[in-house]
C-alpha cells in the first residue's frame, strides 16, 4: 500500500485559482498512484474552487489527500453561511432570467453529488467548506463515508442541513439542503406529504424561475388527476413542464410548472419526482392497504352473516341487504328456477326506486341469463348502470347476482373483485342452505321410519311416547321406541338407544328395531330373541352398541298389569306409583352388541291401577345446564307429581322439564316412553 | 504552477467556420471561448463546428457557456456543431442533462 500523499494550499479569490488547484490535484494523484478518477477528481475540485472565487470572494484553503485508492478533497473559504446563493430568490426578475445563468453555476455541487462517492458540508463560525471523497472503481468497498476529513479540527460536529429549517427560508435554499430534501429519508416519512409537497413545489419554482407548480395525482378512484399540492400561478392542463412520478399502476403522479425551461433545467424536477415518487408509493401502499383491510373485514362479515343462515328463503333475502349500500346503489338475486331465472330477492338504497329497478331487471333477463355464462361480471346494458355476476357453487349455477351503481360511479377493478367475491361467497351460502334443508328432509323422514307412526290404542293399558332429536335436525339420532301386540296377548314396549348418530347409527337402530321385531313375533322367548339380536350386533353393527330396555306387559284379571323387563345397559325405568311415589326397577344387564355372551336377568313387576311405568333415553338424564346433569333424581321428582295423570301427559310433562332444565338445545336426542295400568276399576 | 490555458483557432469558409480548441475549459478561459465564438456569428455562417478533440477539461462553467453560445447560434439562424467530444465529458453531459441542449456529432469527417 502506497503512503497517503497530501497537499495543502491557501489559493487567492482569483479566476485563474482552480487551475491552480487543478495543478494541485494532479501532481498528489500522479504521486499517489491513483490515475483512475483523474478527470473525476479534477472536475469537481474546480467546481468548489469556481463556486468559492465567485460566491464566497474570499481566497479558501485546498486540502487534497490520496493514496492508490481513494482521493478526499476539501475546499473551504472564509465566508460564513450558506454553502451556495444560487438558488436566492432575492436576485431580481428571477422568473425571467434566463435558466442558464442560474444553472451552470448551480450546477456544481450537482456533478459533485453524481460523481463523488461520498460528501458533505462542512460549517464554522468564520468559514465553510464542502468536501468530496472518490474511490478507485474496485477498490475495498467502504461501509460507511469518513465522518469528516482529516482537516480542519472540528469543534463541533458538522450541522447537517435539516429539511425543516432550509424549508422554512426558501430565501436561503442551498443546493445542500435540495439535496437533504430531496433524498432524506425521514422527511418523508413524518411530514405529510401535501406539505411537503407544497414546499418542494416553492423551492423549485423559485430554482427553476417558474410562476407556478402544482403535484397531480390519479388515485384510481374514478375521480381522475387530482392536486395533491400547489404552488403560485395555477399550472396548465397540457403544456409547461411535467415529469411523471413513477408510482405502482394504477396510481399516476405528475410534476407539472406553469412553463416549459431548457432541457438541462430537467434534472432538478426528476430528483424532485423521484423522491416524491417514493413518498407517493408509500401513500399508496398505505391506502390500498387501508382498502383492502376495509374490504376483508366487510368480507369476512358477509361470510359469517351468510354462514348463520341455514334457510334458503333467508339467505336469498339477506344477499341483497348484505350488499346494499356497501357495495351498490342496489342489489338483485335472480335464482335458477327451471331452465330460467327467477327474482328472489332486491334491496335498493331508495325503498320507492324497487318498482322500477324489477322493470329494468325484467327487461335485463336475457343479459343476465348470459351472466350465467362468464365467471367474470359483466356490465348490464344501458338505462342499468350495474354488473350482473353469476352465483355457482361446487360447479352448479345458482342464479346471477347484480349490484348497480350511481351514473356518477365508476368500478374500479378491487371493487368489482369484491362483488366477484361476494356472489361466490353468497352462492356457497345458498348451496349449504339448500344441502342442510335437503339433509334435514332426509333426517326427518328416516328417523320418522324408527318410530312408529301412532301408538296402539289398548283396552286396559294406556302408552305415551315423546321424542325430541338433537338440535338442528339434521342428525338422525340413536334413540327409538317402539311398541308392537304379540299374538299371544302381549304387549311387548322397546325403548332403545344405539350408540353414536347419523346415517351408520340410523341403519343400526332400524336393524335393533327389525331384528327384535322378527324374533319376537316368531314366538322367540325374550332372552333368546336378545341373544340373537346381540351376536346379530356384534357381527354387523361396525362397532356400534345398544342399550336396550324390553318390557312384557299382559294384562291380568284383577286389574293388574305384568310386567316382565329385561335392561340390556339401559337405565332403569321409573316406576310411577299412584301416591307420587317413585322408585326405580328392573335389574341391569349387559349392553348389546359389546361382549359374545350377554348376561341378561329378568325382573318381574306388577302395575297397579293407575301406575305408570317410565322409560327414557340418556338424553334426558344426561341434559346439561353447563356442568349440571339433569339426574334422575330430578326426573323422578318430577314424575312425582304426574301420578295418575294418563301416559301421554306424563310423557310430555316430562319432556317439557327435560328441555327446559337447559337452554341449550339438546345435544343428545331424547326418548321417554310411558305405560300405565289403564284398568277401569 | 500551471496556467490554465486555451488556445483556439478558427478556420472560415463560406458554409461554416471550424474552431479549433485545446486546452482546459473554465472560468478563466470560458469568457475567451464566448467572446471568439460570438464574433463568428456576426455575420453567421450557416454552421459553426467546435472541435474539442484537444480540451483536456471543461467545467461546468464550460458547460454552460458553451449551452450560451448554441443558443446564440441558433438566434443568429445557424448552427453550433461539437466534435471529438471526450467521453469523460459526454458523461459530464449526461450528469447535468446539458447533452440534450447541444448538437455532438460523433465523428469528424
Amino acid at each position: 500500500m502506497t503512503a497517503q500523499v497530501v497537499r495543502r494550499m491557501r489559493l487567492p479569490a482569483d479566476h485563474s485559482s482552480p487551475g491552480a488547484a487543478r495543478a494541485a490535484v494532479r501532481s498528489v494523484l500522479a504521486e499517489a498512484g491513483l490515475t483512475d478518477v483523474l478527470d473525476e477528481a479534477l472536475l469537481l475540485t474546480t467546481e468548489l474552487a469556481t463556486n468559492a472565487v465567485v460566491h464566497a470572494r474570499t481566497s479558501f484553503d485546498v486540502e487534497v489527500t490520496a493514496d492508490a485508492d481513494t482521493v478526499t478533497v476539501t475546499v473551504m473559504d472564509f465566508h460564513a453561511g450558506p454553502i451556495t446563493h444560487n438558488y436566492s430568490k432575492k436576485k431580481p426578475n428571477s422568473s425571467t432570467r434566463p435558466i442558464e445563468q442560474l444553472e451552470e453555476r448551480g450546477r456544481g455541487l450537482l456533478l459533485v453529488d453524481q460523481l463523488a462517492t461520498y460528501w458533505g458540508t462542512l460549517h464554522y463560525p468564520d468559514r465553510k467548506g464542502v468536501w468530496f471523497r472518490l474511490d478507485r472503481a474496485g477498490a475495498a468497498a467502504v461501509t460507511a463515508p469518513p465522518a469528516t476529513p482529516a482537516s480542519p479540527p472540528a469543534e463541533t460536529a458538522p450541522p447537517v442541513a435539516s429539511p425543516s429549517a432550509v424549508l422554512g427560508d426558501t430565501d436561503t435554499v442551498s443546493i445542500d439542503a435540495m439535496r437533504s430534501i430531496i433524498e432524506g429519508s425521514r422527511s418523508g416519512q413524518s411530514g405529510d406529504i401535501a406539505d411537503f409537497g407544497e414546499k418542494l413545489l416553492g423551492w423549485l419554482c423559485a430554482v427553476l424561475g417558474a410562476e407556478g407548480g402544482a403535484i397531480l395525482v390519479d388515485r384510481a378512484d374514478g375521480r381522475g388527476m387530482t392536486t395533491l399540492a400547489d404552488h403560485g400561478a395555477p399550472v396548465p392542463g397540457r403544456g409547461g413542464l411535467r415529469v411523471p412520478i413513477n408510482v405502482g399502476r394504477p396510481w399516476r403522479g405528475e410534476l407539472v410548472f406553469t412553463q416549459p425551461v431548457g432541457s438541462f433545467a430537467v434534472a432538478l424536477p426528476e430528483m424532485a419526482a423521484d423522491r416524491l415518487s417514493l413518498m407517493l408509493e408509500n401513500d399508496r401502499l398505505r391506502y390500498t392497504d387501508n382498502r383492502r383491510r376495509t374490504w376483508l373485514t366487510y368480507l369476512a362479515e358477509v361470510s359469517e352473516l351468510l354462514a348463520q343462515s341455514l334457510d334458503t328463503e333467508l339467505t336469498l333475502a339477506l344477499i341483497p341487504r348484505l350488499v346494499v349500500p356497501r357495495l351498490g346503489r342496489w342489489c338483485a338475486v335472480h335464482v335458477a328456477d327451471g331452465g330460467g331465472l327467477r327474482l328472489a330477492a332486491t334491496a335498493h338504497t331508495d325503498e320507492s326506486a324497487t318498482p322500477e329497478l324489477q322493470e329494468l331487471l325484467a327487461e335485463a333477463l336475457p343479459q343476465l341469463d348470459d351472466a350465467r355464462q362468464v365467471s367474470a361480471a359483466i356490465p348490464l346494458p344501458t338505462p342499468i348502470n350495474g354488473h350482473a355476476v353469476a352465483m355457482s357453487a361446487r360447479g352448479q349455477a345458482l342464479g346471477v347476482l347484480s349490484v348497480g351503481h350511481d351514473s356518477a360511479h365508476r368500478l374500479d377493478a378491487e371493487e368489482l373483485a369484491i362483488i366477484e367475491d361476494v356472489a361466490r361467497r353468497a352462492a356457497l351460502a345458498i348451496d349449504n342452505a339448500r344441502i342442510h334443508a335437503e339433509r334435514r328432509r332426509v333426517a326427518e323422514a328416516l328417523q320418522r321410519s324408527l318410530l312408529p307412526p301412532k301408538l296402539p290404542q289398548v283396552e286396559g293399558i294406556d302408552f305415551g311416547a315423546e321424542y325430541v332429536p338433537t338440535g338442528e335436525g339434521v342428525e338422525v339420532g340413536g334413540d327409538f321406541y317402539d311398541v308392537m301386540g304379540l299374538d299371544d296377548g302381549r304387549w311387548l314396549v322397546v325403548v332403545g338407544d344405539v350408540s353414536g348418530k347419523g346415517v351408520h347409527a340410523a341403519t343400526v337402530t332400524g336393524l335393533v328395531r327389525e331384528v327384535t321385531r322378527t324374533l319376537v313375533c316368531d314366538g322367540r322367548p325374550l332372552p333368546e330373541a336378545l341373544g340373537r339380536l346381540n351376536e346379530t350386533l356384534v357381527e354387523r353393527g361396525n362397532g356400534r352398541f345398544c342399550t336396550l330396555a324390553l318390557a312384557a306387559v299382559t294384562p291380568r284379571t284383577g286389574g293388574r298389569l305384568d310386567v316382565s323387563l329385561y335392561l340390556a345397559g339401559h337405565d332403569r325405568p321409573v316406576l310411577l306409583h299412584t301416591d307420587g311415589r317413585t322408585s326405580l326397577v328392573g335389574e341391569s344387564g349387559t349392553a348389546l352388541g359389546l361382549l359374545k355372551k350377554v348376561s341378561l336377568p329378568q325382573a318381574k313387576l306388577s302395575l297397579a291401577r293407575g301406575e305408570t311405568l317410565i322409560f327414557y333415553t340418556d338424553g334426558v338424564t344426561e341434559r346439561r345446564r353447563g356442568a349440571e346433569l339433569y339426574g334422575v333424581e330430578r326426573l323422578r321428582l318430577e314424575a312425582s307429581s304426574l301420578a295418575g295423570f294418563p301416559a301421554d301427559v306424563v310423557a310430555a310433562r316430562l319432556r317439557a322439564a327435560t328441555l327446559s332444565f337447559s337452554l341449550e338445545t339438546p345435544r343428545d336426542d331424547i326418548a321417554i316412553f310411558a305405560v300405565r295400568n289403564d284398568e277401569a276399576s | 504552477m500551471e496556467r490554465p490555458d486555451l488556445s483556439i483557432s478558427v478556420q472560415q469558409s463560406p458554409n461554416e467556420a471550424l474552431v479549433t480548441l485545446a486546452g482546459e475549459i473554465d472560468m478563466s478561459t470560458a469568457g475567451r471561448l464566448s467572446a471568439a465564438v460570438s464574433e463568428l456569428l456576426n455575420p453567421a455562417p450557416p454552421r459553426v463546428v467546435l472541435d474539442l478533440g484537444g480540451v483536456t477539461f471543461c467545467d461546468s462553467q464550460g458547460l454552460g457557456t458553451l449551452v450560451v453560445l448554441s443558443r446564440k447560434a441558433s438566434l443568429a439562424q445557424s448552427v453550433l456543431v461539437l466534435v471529438n467530444v471526450g467521453d469523460f465529458l459526454l458523461r459530464v453531459l449526461d450528469i447535468t442533462g446539458l447533452r440534450d441542449a447541444l448538437m455532438i456529432q460523433e465523428t469528424t469527417s
